[in-house]
């Protein structure tokens, strides 16, 4: 074990290199508002099935008024991700090219806000269908 | 005869360890280890690579495009980016031709990296060295591929 670590020390670089990218960088990836959204459906899952989910030591209210607190958060940052692409990421071409992108985002967006509401998963499907639809133009715009 | 093979012994350590001490440190002034850090590079160089690097010598002529290079950015920072451009060559930002001694570089990545488009073109003195080898991890250890084409193109 000395010895790994002696030959570690040796080895290691002292020094690091940047292939780095300062902000704004130009990295969009819907993919970061679809996994909140995903947690969204999923806590409402859990919200309606609490009974099994709840822990020893937490009562059912405990549980559902947490799982309430963290959809809350997730949704907020559902609404943030999308915004960022909608006003970094898409260009005034893009909405020529896609006159119902600020259709779908207010859509998206409003879902979003629906959600911190709602304790329904069929809701929180909706979310996630219209962020697919964004993402589908997102990797279309990519492509060209 | 027992004192004097003694000495001999001795004096032969000293002499290995003054070979050993020599060895290591030409080893370190033309060499260098690095780690990468980010994603600019991507594929040639991950995130977590370690490389050796060779110090210097970076070579005043067009044989030094395509070349992987660890450059001193204006900010101070140590960057490993790609050798777009050289001395003569049509500037990738505005196809001027590079004045003597001015050095563009790019990251692979051109989507994920901040480069010589942002700060402009580099001299020789602020190149470090030249990517010469990747040691780890052990599954993609070799030597860093020198690509002729512009990178990202």
């Amino acid at each position: 074990m000395r010895i790994r670590s002696f030959v570690a020390r040796l080895t290691r670089p002292s020094i690091v290199v940047y292939a780095h990218c300062d902000l704004p960088c130009g990295v969009y990836d819907p993919a970061q508002a679809r996994v909140e959204a995903e947690s969204v459906k999923a806590i409402q899952e859990r919200y309606q099935n609490a009974g099994q989910f709840h822990g020893a030591n937490q009562t059912l209210a405990d549980y559902q008024g947490r799982a309430l607190a963290i959809k809350e958060q997730r949704a907020e940052l559902v609404k943030h991700h999308l915004w960022v692409l909608w006003t970094d990421y898409f260009t005034p071409a893009h909405l020529e090219k896609y006159p119902n992108l600020h259709q779908l985002f207010w859509t998206a967006t409003k879902e979003a806000g629906a959600a911190k509401k709602s304790q329904d998963p069929a809701q929180g499907q909706r979310l996630l269908d219209a962020i697919a639809e964004i993402d589908k133009i997102f990797w279309e715009t990519k492509r060209a | 005869m027992g004192a004097a093979t003694g000495r001999a012994r001795a004096c032969g350590a000293v002499l290995a360890m003054l070979a050993l001490g020599a060895a290591a440190r030409y080893l370190r002034r033309s060499l260098l280890t690095v780690a990468v850090e980010g994603r600019s590079m991507w594929p040639a160089l991950a995130p977590g690579d370690w490389l050796i690097v060779r110090r210097g010598g970076v070579p005043r002529d067009g044989s030094v495009v395509g070349r992987v290079v660890c450059v001193r950015a204006p900010d101070g920072r140590m960057l490993v980016k790609r050798i777009a451009a050289g001395p003569g060559d049509a500037s990738p930002r505005d196809g001027a031709p590079l004045p003597p001694d001015a050095y563009f570089v790019l990251g692979d990545s051109l989507e994920a990296s901040t480069d010589s488009r942002h700060f402009g073109a580099v001299s020789a003195t602020a190149i470090e060295g030249i990517a010469w080898l990747r040691y780890w991890p052990a599954r993609r250890t070799g030597r860093i591929a020198h690509a002729p084409a512009a990178p990202g193109s």
